[in-house]
This record gives structure tokens, sequence and C-alpha cells, in this order.
């Protein structure tokens, strides 16, 4: 009869979705505030053009 | 991106599937019962993470002979993923550790070496975010990927050179280690479908961190060229100074 353990695997089955889907949540992050200062940036750019 | 797309799906997909078989298919082991299960992605993500340093190695290399700015951004995306799988590793090792060898944590010499070698990772990580300059950064970057690199195979080995309790599954040359490659048909199947799901996965990982690299170039060259249009004009415009790092 087997060791009953399965509080153990499911805690280590937590942990690695856990740090998996944080770091996919991290790359979302980033990729979000990127775009942001790139639009940003664009929107500057042409603003400087228009002026005199 | 429509490729990095598929990619990722399918690495989600495969992942579904191999946790599905990992949590309901696979058998439980005598001895040490549901917990042995964490084996299937906890060797997957340790070898993956080390084949991650590994890239960052090489293309270091041929970053000091040929600098190239891919080469910097595929050893960056590499060195982050790799250093997540080394995290995941010593994480689920030890929640495993705790019924196995009825500690969380032990100074082992595997342990220790893995320990350092993630350090040495996360250093690498700290180096990139404290240099602007990107040429100047790409160059230290890549010295550091090939001499903190000397920790992968340090962590390998260990085991092999002093005794551990820890686990060792190819070559085992010390008495005290453990391990073999005993196991029933369905086992063997899911262990070598974890390993394709963590390659996929990192493959999956590494492109989008890639990708994210090449955008931050992007933003950086369109912020010079905004700060250059600024100071060509007369007078001072405060608003360019609040987007500009």
């Amino acid at each position: 009869m087997p060791p009953e353990t399965t509080f153990y695997m499911i805690l280590a089955f937590a942990a690695y979705l856990g740090l998996l889907g944080a770091y996919v949540g991290s790359l979302f992050w980033r990729r979000t505030s990127l775009k942001r200062d790139s639009e940003a940036l664009r929107e500057m750019q042409a603003e400087l053009e228009r002026k005199p | 991106m429509k490729s990095l797309t598929w990619l990722n799906v399918a690495a989600a997909a495969l992942l579904a599937v191999s946790l599905a078989l990992v949590w309901f298919a696979a058998p439980l082991e005598a001895s040490m019962g549901a917990v042995q299960k964490i084996f299937y992605f906890h060797v997957a993500a340790a070898w993956v993470g080390m084949v991650g340093f590994l890239i960052t190695f090489i293309v270091g290399i041929i970053y000091l002979i040929r600098p190239n700015p891919k080469l910097d951004w595929l050893g960056a995306a590499t060195a982050e993923v790799g250093l997540l799988l080394s995290i995941i590793t010593t994480v689920t090792g030890s929640i495993w550790a705790r019924p196995a060898w009825n500690t969380w944590w032990t100074w082992d010499v595997r342990l220790t070496t893995y320990t350092i070698a993630i350090l040495i990772y996360v250093g690498y990580l700290f180096l990139r975010g404290a240099i602007e300059d990107p040429t100047r950064r790409a160059r230290f970057a890549a010295v550091y990927g090939v001499v903190g690199f000397i920790s992968v195979p340090l962590t390998f080995l260990s085991i092999r050179l002093w005794q551990s309790i820890h686990p060792a599954v190819i070559g085992t040359a010390t008495p005290t280690s453990q391990g073999g490659f005993d196991m029933a048909p369905i086992m063997a199947l899911i262990v070598i479908l974890a390993q394709v799901t963590t390659v996929l996965v990192f493959a999956a990982l590494t492109a989008s961190r890639y990708r994210l690299l090449e955008l931050q170039d992007q933003v950086d060259a369109q912020r010079a060229l905004a700060l250059q249009a600024e100071s060509d004009l007369p007078s001072h415009s405060p608003a360019t100074a609040s987007v500009a790092k």
C-alpha cells in the first residue's frame, strides 16, 4: 500500500502552474506596457511634427 | 506573429494533455505514492532549464565574435525562461523532499550548487536591467552568460563527484545515489510526453520573450527619435519628459 502523499502532489502542481501562470502574466503585462509607451511616443512624435 | 500564436496554443494544449495523463493515467509509485508524479515535470524542467542556460552560453560566445542584437535577445530570453524552469525545479523538488526526506530543504551538494546557479542567473537579469546602453549591455551580458555557465555543469556533475542524497538517474556513480529507468511502459510514455511538453513550453515562452525584447528595441528607438525631435525645437516641451526614461 503506497503512502498517502496526495496533498504534496497537489501542492507541487499548484506551484508549477502558479509560477508558469505568473510568468505568462508578466509577459502580457510587459507587452501591454510597451504597446502603451509606443502609442504615446507615436502621438508625441506626431504632435512635435505639427509644431511650426 | 501568427506562428508564435500557434506555438503558444500548441504548448498550452500539450501541457493540458500531459497534466491530465499524469494526474489520471499514470500509476501510483509503490514507495512514494502520489507525490512521485511531481517527477514527470520536475526532471523535465531541470534539464530544459539547463539547456536554456546552455543556449545563453553559446549565443554569448557567438555574440562576442560577431555582435548582433538578435543574439543578445535570444541569450536574454533563454536565460530568463531557463531561470523560471530552474525555480520551478527547486520549488517542486522541495515539496517532494518533505514527505521523502522529511524536510523541505537540506544543504545537500546538488541543492546548494543549483541554488548558486539560480542566483548567478538572477544576477544576469539584474546586470541587464542596470545597463542603459544596449551595445554595452549586450557585451557585458554575453561575457556574464559565458562565465556564469560554469555553474551548470557543476550542478549536473555535483551528485556524481560528491556524496549526495539526491537521486542520480543517469550515470549512477556514487554508492549513496539511487535511480534507474525501471518503470511501467505507461509511466515511460508519460515521462517522454512530459519532456516533449516542457521543450515546447520552453520554446513558446522563449519566442514570446524574444518578441518582447524586439518590441522593447523598437520603443527605445522611437523614444530616441522623440527626444531628438524635441531637442531640435527652439523651446523645451515638458510633454516628452514624462515618457522619456
